[in-house]
């Protein structure tokens, strides 16, 4: 399990500055900026350099990966239930991801932008609640059937 | 397949030899088999008591601080020597892992139910119950064929 977890958290930070950087390019990119910008102006201007805003950048997308790849480990390594499993990953993300998120100035601190992510990562994870029920339901079906059988 | 049965002396009791060419899923299945035979009964201890147990009697076998017991279908108890993940290995086809910390013998399940919580409700026979996660169902369902 402990080897599992430092696993899941390597990949995490890799794949969450890789993941990270290539948004941060692309939007680049498509500002039609001619310079590298981590994330937004606004958040850049918040640093010295752009070398300091990018390390900070990078630390912050490295650890949105490591929350987001260990904490799925709660839907394929637990036993729990789940409705245990959704609220806990879904307060891991909530009071953790977010936060990072808003640091990394993905998106600007505001109460509407506020208010309005906290509906969508409710509905998602209410989404995925039924969807898993819905799923669970049928494997359950199936292996009743194969019981009678 | 070509089998010869060759009597060795001095080969120590409850061993089988096998000479092969090489070793293939073949004879991984004859070795399974032979392994399964092995175990169609299990030491339990009750009390200061050993005795066996017949396989076709024992419910579940479950860990509980770091001890492995099984239940039996009249509901009798009795501590076992083996870890789970060996149970796991050896035990025949028809026990199967349903969580971290049983081995079930799917004879004696009477059905699987959805709780509202999102966890899987196994009901034996003999009318006791365990629980499980959706994970496991999977494996349950290739065993049941």
């Amino acid at each position: 399990m402990i080897k599992k977890v430092i696993n899941n958290a390597v990949i995490g930070i890799v794949g969450g500055v890789f993941i990270g950087f290539m948004i941060s390019l692309i939007l680049s990119y498509a500002s039609g900026s001619t310079t590298y910008y981590p994330s937004s102006m606004e958040f850049v201007s918040r640093f010295h350099g752009t070398l300091t805003a990018t390390v900070t950048s990078a630390v912050l997308w490295g650890l949105i990966g490591v929350v987001s790849a260990v904490s799925s480990l709660i839907f394929t390594d637990t036993d729990w239930s789940i409705v245990k499993m959704t609220v806990i990953h879904f307060s891991l993300t909530y009071f953790i991801c977010l936060p990072l998120a808003f640091l990394a100035g993905w998106f600007s601190f505001n109460f509407g932008s506020f208010v309005s992510f906290t509906i969508i990562w409710i509905i998602l994870y209410t989404i995925m609640y039924f969807t898993s029920m819905i799923a669970a339901r049928k494997e359950v079906a199936a292996v009743n059937q194969k019981l009678k059988n | 397949m070509e089998v010869m049965v060759k009597i060795i002396q001095g080969l120590s009791p409850n061993t089988v030899e096998l000479g092969v060419r090489n070793k293939d899923s073949q004879i991984d299945k004859i070795i399974s088999f032979i392994k399964g035979q092995e175990v169609a009964r299990i030491v339990g201890k009750k009390g200061d008591r050993n005795q066996y147990v017949p396989l076709d009697i024992c419910v579940s076998f479950y860990a509980n601080q770091k001890k492995v017991y099984v239940s039996t279908v009249d509901q009798a108890t009795f501590t076992v020597n083996n870890r789970l993940y060996e149970l796991a290995d050896n035990l025949p086809r028809n026990f199967v892992r349903i969580s971290n910390n049983e081995i079930i013998n799917l004879n004696f399940v009477s059905e699987f139910q959805l709780s509202k919580s999102g966890i899987i409700l196994i009901y034996f026979k003999n009318g006791t119950q365990t629980s499980s996660s959706r994970r496991y169902l999977k494996q349950v369902k290739e065993r049941l064929i």
